[in-house]
């Protein structure tokens, strides 16, 4: 009788941790074995492998995480609050950062030089807007006439710029790898992301968000708790969106550009349309944004507040240099 | 009697046991849910490395690439030849802002 009761119990006692352990030694193997997914869609089941396969392992050295919200992550940011050449300026960005060879460097960066000659008109006037807040804030009120009219001669200097660029844009394109581009088209993307999460998705009036506008501006001046929803009341409603500021266009311009430039061949006059439907609307978002944030803040203010505000959006007109190159931790 | 009464108590310690241990393996192994790929902010300031076709990023730690469908993948074991650019040329980091 014992026996026959005893075996069950035996077997049960033996097994159930046998299972658990090649169930969890299972699971870390799938994990192992997992390269594709994370937030973004899922990756065919042929991509990855053809990767994953190829070399031995090697060791790897134990490094300090990357944060995801570094000092280099929100200077991009505040860069973006201020900036608003639209695609030209994206493409420009994208190609500082595209890691070529050396042996390649230097046809690249003439055709830089020739695309940023092209879009100079476009900067000056974004510089002489800038300018125009920073007197503004140093004044204690913006001239709403002024500032306006800068706001739009950025908006028209923008305009010509697709037709302007289309010969070095050819030219990039060609002088580029089929990889290279692909990484040149994600960096464009990526730019134009961090631009509408700085001038669409934020709310500029948020005290809340960590890394918004308005918590820059917090720490920059010390603002007072009285200051911050003086500033958050003043920002509390979203501008209107006119057909001339609506985003949505340059995110169709963008697209068109990523589809022409990762094929074989670049036909500029594909992008046409969807230029002219986008043009000056970035420069026009941007800039009304910019003015409508600078103009709530000022009244704010003290006198001293004002004179390193001021300061600081003048020096956004020296964004465009590159004067920094960090090697990650 | 008093040996299956032993044999149920043993295994009532011998199972949580097990299963204690079990459970320390799944939280030391990286789960596949768990990685996130690079945001928007770092592919936008990081030079690459380019290795089978595709621009590679190194990341917390693992090299992440888009596949041809535009979907992140990482390497879960990192590419000898990924190891030697890294130690040769670490990842770049650039800032546009201001002359300071």
């Amino acid at each position: 009788m014992k026996t026959i009761k005893m075996h069950p119990v035996r077997w049960i006692v033996g097994t159930i941790p046998g299972l658990i352990l090649i169930a969890g030694a299972g699971l870390v193997a799938c994990d192992n074995a997992s390269s594709s997914g994370g937030g973004a869609a899922v990756a065919s089941a042929s991509a990855a492998p053809s990767a994953v396969a190829v070399s031995p392992p090697a060791p790897t050295v134990a490094e300090k995480p990357i944060a995801a919200d570094d000092a280099v992550n929100e200077s991009l940011r505040d860069y973006h609050r201020h900036h608003h050449g639209g695609l030209t300026s994206f493409i420009s960005m994208a190609i500082d950062t595209l890691g070529l060879d050396e042996a390649k460097k230097d046809a690249i960066e003439k055709i830089q030089t020739d695309l940023r000659a092209k879009t100079a008109p476009a900067r000056d006037a974004e510089n002489e807007l800038l300018a125009t807040i920073a007197d503004g804030v140093a004044a204690g009120k913006l001239d709403t006439a002024k500032i306006n009219a800068a706001v739009e001669k950025h908006g028209a200097a923008a305009t010509g710029i697709h037709e302007a660029t289309a010969d070095a844009l050819t030219q990039l394109h060609d002088a580029l790898s089929p990889a290279e581009r692909a990484a040149l088209v994600d960096k464009v993307k990526a730019h134009w992301d961090v631009w509408h999460k700085v001038n669409v998705d934020q709310k500029p009036g948020n005290k809340d968000e960590q890394g918004g506008h308005l918590a820059k501006l917090t720490k920059l001046l010390a603002l007072t708790p009285d200051q911050v929803d003086k500033i958050s009341a003043a920002l509390a409603t979203d501008a209107p969106v006119t057909p001339k500021t609506d985003p949505k266009a340059e995110e169709g311009h963008i697209q068109s550009f990523a589809t022409a430039f990762l094929a074989d061949k670049f036909d500029p006059k594909a992008l046409a349309p969807s230029a002219t439907a986008s043009a000056g609307h970035v420069a026009r978002h941007g800039g009304a944004r910019l003015v409508r944030f600078y103009t709530a803040v000022t009244p704010v203010l003290t006198p001293e507040q004002r004179t390193t505000l001021a300061a600081e959006i003048r020096e956004r007109a020296n964004d465009d240099q590159i004067v920094q190159a960090s090697a990650s931790k | 009697m008093k040996k299956t009464t032993a044999m149920i108590s043993k295994g009532f310690v011998l199972v949580p046991a097990a299963g204690a241990l079990a459970a320390a393996l799944f939280a030391g192994a990286p789960a596949a849910a768990q990685w996130e790929p690079p945001p928007s902010e770092y592919i936008a300031t990081t030079e690459p490395a380019y290795y089978q076709g595709h621009a590679a990023y190194w990341y917390n730690n693992h090299w992440y690439w888009r596949d041809e469908h535009g979907a992140w993948n990482h390497y879960d074991q990192e590419p000898r030849e990924l190891a030697d650019h890294r130690a040769h040329v670490p990842p770049v980091r650039r800032s546009w802002q201001g002359r300071r």
